[in-house]
């Protein structure tokens, strides 16, 4: 009865999806209809949390933190007159972490896999997975036992090993063999939170992930296997996430974000909270005006990169900076100085990377205004959750 | 030591804090609704940035929940007690972290006695008839039939196996099959023409002059070779029969030369047979190998009584050619009476039949003169003879031994072929040839585990991907509302053919 019961949970797609971005200000909302070869954004909307409602990345308020999902939704429904009935939750900050997971599988005998063994060696990379995500958690958390779940798993590679790339388990003949897996991942709260939202909502929830993993599926479309720093700078909270050769090797979060930088303008230039944010905005200082908050951002940076790689260092490695404001020249200039003293190399050469250089997700943008360029990050995840309908590579 | 808490305050105004204390040794009281918590990250960058300021900094958690960051980041030291009616932290109701939230939540409430169970009962009657028939349609109705035809495959090995007279049963080691012996004798005379050829005939005699024109004495021993020299033929050589001395000229004034030579007569011999030799008187020779200006011979009388004829006579040839045809044509007789006495069921093979001659008698011998050669030969021969069921029977057990890992043998048809006997110390190895087929073992019952419950498009999927059968069926019966194989593995039947 259990094969039974199986065969109904296969899913199908949607035709439209609602993206809804948690972020540390505000909530980002946006509607995408599926039916057309290259995805439409039919509609999006942004509202601001009230004050308080998140503190340094985690939620503080949790009904604010719902009505504002609920009028971020809503604001985008008005612009397509109707709301998905799936949810998609490209999620950053403290609400969720990735890794690539790397294993090598040994099998006694070379050879063809049967089905029962093809069914044993998926559950033992599982297996492995799940532990894999739970060490890492430990080390972000410091908690030894977390209580931590994966949302999201994807098979980036198969490769014999002598690193032939491999179609899938079918493909696999030799005893040895290596398999490459993406997750994302979070704590077992989240998760409870997130379907909060979505019955809150009254819509159901489809999937679960990691903004990042859409920016590394962009990066990697004009880049191919990359490997750099992807800084992604919020309000409160700032994302590192290093990807070596096209695979995440870790990420952390910093709670510093531009919030933290307006305070340091206030009090360094004695300006009120408006006036500082409006020249943060418009790049309109210098970074001697905010050194304070540039030397522990870049402390914190690097800090981050070390605890990602435990201790090793790497070679010289391009950072690539999102965010909403974030100009190339100014990021340059304002951290140029402060990395000469860096301990570790990671900040030697920075480089700003954003949608005026190309990375542009395949959307449409009939029917919505020119601001969809500030939701970068929301609408790469709608390829991501395209993705999800091809048949897992095992 | 100074100590300062950490109640909703973020990494930034936490650092700030730190700056304002003049003193280097710093606590900071973290409580357990901190935004930093559950970021160990935020905590190492705090420490760090704290000793880049020259101070020294603890953490104190006034949760025990997180006693395990209090241990990590003080690397183990034991925490003094917080004294927490000093510290202006005040938690708000209102205010959760992300991962502490639950326990705002709304709790499920329920009361028994609402509840109306007439209503209830009615529902649950209906439910459970709809659900006892949709389990009859879905679980019990469907039937199918799967049918796999699997293609066999031919197995053939060459087994050596010993036919022994020696034994009564057939042994699989070593693969031996009983054997009995089977003789037939038979003699038969036969004559040949003789084909060999022999001269005879007589030597000429005759008796020669030797002349000696030197001045010396010269003795010729017998022996002595006096050749008549002919124009288009080879020289006519005879012997001397003895010793002959040949004196020395003599002077002689009235002779033309001034001389006489010194002469002596000799008896000679022809060196061969032929009446050519016969030569008239006269006739001048050489002698020796002197020079004829030096001696020369002559005969006063003609030669004669040489003479030469051809006879047959018998060749060692003659008598090998005729024991030949006569073992022929003998073992051709006797291969057919042995043939004759083999009964069904019982086979011999030809080439393994033993020949042996129990007398031969020719009535001339190699070199007699005769025209013609007889021989009486009396042969023997003798062969073993086994049952080609015994063969057949050892022969098919034999193959089940090589039968691949995943197939099984298919049939009893067995074809088992001698290919080649040799017949050595009393015992017949019997080369055989055995052709069978085999066919790819089938698990019926874990394939119908497979398809069970499966859509049916999974089952084409799975059955397309069995390597092992040919081809398959797929046949549905019963009420087959939904794209399923049938639920219980009583109702699917799978059937093999093998062809």
């Amino acid at each position: 009865m259990l094969n039974f019961l199986k065969n109904f949970s296969a899913k199908s797609k949607p035709q439209s999806i609602a993206l809804l971005d948690l972020g540390t200000s505000s909530v980002k909302a946006a509607i995408v209809d599926l039916t057309t070869f290259t995805p439409t954004l039919l509609g999006f909307g942004e509202e601001l949390f009230k004050n308080g409602t998140i503190l340094s990345g985690l939620v503080s308020d949790l009904n604010d933190f719902q009505e504002t999902a609920g009028r971020a939704l809503r604001k985008a429904s008005l612009a397509c007159g109707f709301t998905p009935p799936g949810l998609v939750f490209p999620l950053s900050g403290e609400f969720v972490k990735s890794v690539t997971v790397d294993l090598e599988v040994k099998r006694p005998t070379a050879g063809r896999l049967g089905r029962g063994e093809k069914d044993k060696i998926e559950k033992e990379i599982k297996r492995q997975v799940a532990g894999e995500i739970k060490k890492e958690f430990s080390r972000i958390s410091g908690d030894p036992s977390p209580e931590v779940e994966s949302f999201y798993e994807r098979v980036v590679s198969f490769e014999s090993s002598d690193g032939i790339g491999l179609e899938s388990l079918a493909a696999v003949i030799e005893p040895t063999f290596k398999v490459s897996v993406l997750a994302s991942f979070a704590s077992s709260p989240t998760r409870k939170l997130l379907e909060k939202i979505s019955r809150g909502l009254n819509k159901k929830n489809l999937l679960v992930f990691d903004q990042t993993v859409g920016l590394l599926d962009l990066i990697k479309k004009t880049r191919g296997n990359f490997s750099a720093v992807l800084v992604d700078v919020g309000f409160q909270v700032t994302d590192v996430c290093l990807v070596s050769l096209g695979k995440i090797v870790g990420e952390r979060t910093i709670p510093l974000g531009g919030r933290d930088l307006t305070i340091n303008l206030c009090q360094k230039l004695g300006l009120t909270t408006e006036d500082a944010e409006e020249r943060k905005r418009r790049g309109e200082f210098s970074p001697s005006e905010a050194a304070d908050f540039f030397k522990l951002w870049t402390y914190s940076l690097d800090q981050s990169l070390t605890e990602i790689t435990q201790g090793s260092k790497f070679a010289r490695i391009p950072v690539y900076f999102f965010g909403r404001g974030i100009k190339p020249e100014n990021i340059r200039e304002a951290l140029g100085e402060f990395v000469k003293g860096s301990s570790t190399s990671f900040l030697n050469f920075l480089d700003v990377y954003g949608l005026d250089k190309g990375l542009t997700p395949e959307i449409n943008y009939t029917g919505a205004d020119n601001n969809h360029l500030s939701f970068l990050p929301l609408l790469s995840a709608v390829e991501v959750f395209q993705k999800s309908y091809v048949p897992d590579k095992f | 030591m100074y100590r300062i808490s950490s109640e909703s305050d973020g990494l930034w105004q936490t650092i700030e804090r730190i700056k304002k204390v003049e003193d280097t040794e710093i606590e900071l009281v973290v409580s357990g609704s901190s935004p930093l918590l559950e970021n160990l990250l935020a905590f190492k960058i705090l420490k760090a940035r704290a000793g880049q300021l020259g101070k020294n900094l603890r953490f104190l958690f006034d949760d025990s929940n997180y006693a395990y960051l209090e241990e990590l980041l003080n690397g183990g030291q034991v925490r003094s007690p917080v004294d927490s009616s000093n510290l202006p932290h005040t938690v708000s109701a209102e205010k959760f972290r992300l991962f502490g939230f639950l326990s705002s939540l709304p709790r499920p409430h329920f009361n028994f006695r609402r509840l109306s169970f007439g209503p209830t009962l009615l529902l649950l009657l209906v439910i459970i008839l709809i659900t006892a028939g949709a389990v009859f349609v879905f679980y019990f109705s469907p039937h199918a039939k799967v049918t796999l035809t699997v293609d066999s495959e031919p197995l053939v090995k060459v087994i050596d196996i010993e036919a022994s007279p020696n034994i009564t049963t057939v042994t699989k080691d070593p693969p031996s099959v009983p054997a009995f012996e089977i003789t037939a004798e038979a003699k038969q005379s036969e004559s040949t023409p003789s084909s060999g050829q022999k001269e005879i005939g007589n030597k000429a005699v005759g008796r020669v002059t030797i002349y000696n024109k030197t001045t010396a004495d010269v003795t010729f021993p017998a022996g002595t070779t006096v050749s008549k020299s002919q124009i288009n033929a080879d020289n006519l050589n005879f012997i001397t029969k003895s010793d002959v001395t040949v004196p020395a000229r003599t002077a002689d004034p009235a002779a033309q030369s001034g001389y006489d030579p010194g002469t002596a007569g000799v008896d000679v011999v022809a060196g061969s047979l032929g009446d050519e030799y016969n030569v008239s008187s006269g006739s001048i020779f050489s002698v020796g190998t002197k020079a004829t200006s030096d001696f020369v011979a002559s005969n006063q009388d003609s030669f004669g009584g040489g003479s030469r004829q051809e006879v047959k006579v018998v060749t060692a040839t003659d008598a090998a050619g005729l024991l030949n045809s006569l073992e022929t044509a003998l073992q051709s007789g006797l291969k057919k009476t042995l043939l004759d006495k083999v009964i069904s069921g019982q086979t011999i093979n030809e080439d393994s039949i033993n020949y042996e001659v129990v007398s031969k008698n020719y009535d001339k011998n190699p070199g007699d003169q005769a025209d013609s050669l007889t021989l009486n030969l009396d042969l023997k021969a003798s062969v073993l003879a086994f049952s080609q069921n015994d063969l057949n029977s050892l022969v098919g057990q034999l193959l089940s031994n090589y039968v691949p890992d995943g197939y099984e043998l298919f049939g009893k048809d067995q074809n088992v072929q001698v290919q080649s006997s040799q017949y050595a110390g009393g015992v017949l190895t019997v080369t055989a040839r055995g052709t069978g087929f085999v066919v790819p073992k089938i698990d019926q019952n874990e394939i119908k585990r497979e398809l069970i419950s499966q859509r049916v498009s999974r089952a084409n999927e799975i059955l397309t991907s069995l390597g092992k059968i040919s081809s398959y069926s797929l046949s549905r019966s019963g009420l087959n509302l939904l794209p399923f194989m049938p639920f219980r593995a009583k109702n699917l039947e799978v059937v093999v053919i093998r062809k």
